[in-house]
């Protein structure tokens, strides 16, 4: 089971390197798209500007290769802004066209009655889980680290797999799944146990 | 959102120590067996704050760092002696999460949005070392060495128009002293806050951390309460869960 890890020199890739080796998976580090052909299944991490991110994979050719993987059905699991770019664009970065591999744009997390950045441990809980979500996202429930200012907002309802966390006037949205992605808005690598063996989960199915 | 538990660990490269009013600093174990010790008990997040670095103007200690926070998948921020781009970019390359700035933000408060623009808003924490003084309390640097002009209230509005993802409030009055927290410091700063602000200096009781709770504070940081055992990591859950306070089990 070979899992590639985009690098394109945002955020702590090394982190999330390491992270999935820890859950016993072979790692692989891309750095320029042709990684992404021997892997089995994706994982794209990142931080801050949508645009920055999205600049940096059209340059080192790692976005047309995220979208072939795509179409050739490997997993791909997006972490929090990695879960962004993958949607259409975001009102962090005006004009930028993201991968738009799921139908959904990415807002920034409306501030009443919740403090922006939306920041520390949450409670990830699906109740309604079912025979819909196709990943064994069954294992998810538990408390996630988040650390985010904006979350993917779905274009239609009911076009993707969305679940929320947080209070029922202030929710974000904590995971998404559509076809063979899974967006993760929190950092599994930053959850301890819990995040660990979610991790594996979405990686192994 | 829950409340949040984070351990703090003080560093005199290498040895992690303690000190009273940041004072004094004496020993007081070993970084990296705390580190993963609160880590296995069930701690929300870990601080590494380098005590002397802005002192004696050097870096942060980078194999130091990466060498406890190994094996660590909870969220880490490293302070101390982060002045320049360069310094975040290492240290977050080594194992940071988040960086915290104190001294440097209050030299140039334009580095926090230089920072915000390269690493994220949510990665910037902003460390206040905060004195009373003729009834209200102003910002320390260099590790409650030298006094600022400004009050902390000013300092928070401004720092946050430049851009920071939350505030450690640490009440350089009653660190170390297992007295309580400066509720009065939390209750001044509080409403002002519009990021996530985490109490800092004082805590002894469990009763301390659900006062700085219902002071507004949305998580602690906590040092010799934790490094002499007076307090566990669960038996704090536990307490808060009681009061209907949620945290991360």
């Amino acid at each position: 089971m070979k899992v590639a890890v985009i690098d394109y020199g945002i955020g702590n890739t090394n982190k999330v390197v390491k992270f999935v080796s820890s859950l016993g998976f072979q790692v692989v580090v891309d750095q320029d798209g042709t990684a992404l052909s021997e892997a089995d299944s994706i994982v794209i991490s990142g931080v801050s500007a949508f645009g920055s991110c999205m600049q940096r994979l059209d340059r080192n050719g790692q976005a047309v290769a995220i979208v072939e993987a795509f179409r050739l059905g490997k997993r791909i699991v997006g972490l929090c802004a990695g879960a962004q770019i993958l949607t259409t664009q975001s009102e962090e970065s005006p004009g930028v066209l993201g991968l738009a591999l799921v139908p959904a744009a990415t807002i920034r997390i409306p501030s009443e009655g919740i403090k922006v950045p939306n920041q520390g441990w949450m409670l990830v809980n699906p109740e309604e889980i079912n025979s819909g979500w196709k990943s064994r996202l069954c294992e998810i429930s538990g408390y996630y680290y988040f650390s985010h200012s904006y979350h993917v907002d779905p274009i239609v309802p009911g076009g993707l797999r969305a679940l929320y966390s947080g209070s029922r006037e202030q929710a974000v949205l904590s995971v998404y799944e559509y076809e063979n992605i899974i967006g993760l808005q929190f950092h599994p690598e930053l959850s301890g146990a819990k995040g660990a063996e979610l991790m594996t989960a979405v990686l192994a199915n | 959102m829950t409340f949040r538990i984070i351990g703090r660990l003080d560093v005199k490269p290498p040895n992690l120590v303690k000190g009273i009013q940041l004072e004094g600093f004496r020993v007081a174990g070993d970084a990296k067996n705390l580190a993963n010790r609160y880590y296995d008990l069930g701690i929300d997040e870990l601080s590494y704050q380098d005590v002397v670095a802005s002192l004696y103007d050097r870096s942060p200690d980078f194999s130091l760092i990466q060498e406890i926070f190994t094996g660590i998948y909870i969220p880490v921020t490293v302070g101390g002696g982060i002045r320049t781009l360069n310094d975040v970019d290492n240290v977050m390359s080594i194992g940071a999460d988040k960086i915290c700035l104190n001294s440097a933000a209050l030299e140039r408060p334009s580095l926090l949005s230089e920072i915000s623009g390269s690493i994220g808003q949510q990665a910037v924490v902003l460390a206040i070392e905060a004195k009373r003084k003729n009834g209200s309390w102003v910002a320390m640097t260099h590790t409650g060495r030298e006094t600022t002009e400004w009050d902390v209230a000013e300092w928070v509005e401004c720092a946050q128009s430049y851009g920071v993802g939350e505030i450690v409030l640490t009440s350089v009055d009653n660190d170390g002293s297992q007295k309580g927290f400066d509720l009065d410091l939390i209750n001044y700063v509080s409403p002002g806050c519009e990021v996530p602000l985490i109490a800092h200096g004082g805590a002894g009781s469990l009763q301390d951390i659900a006062d700085a709770a219902s002071a507004g504070a949305d998580a602690v940081m906590m040092a010799s309460v934790l490094h002499y055992s007076k307090l566990s990591i669960s038996e704090i859950k536990l307490f808060l869960g009681g009061l209907k306070i949620e945290t991360r089990i």
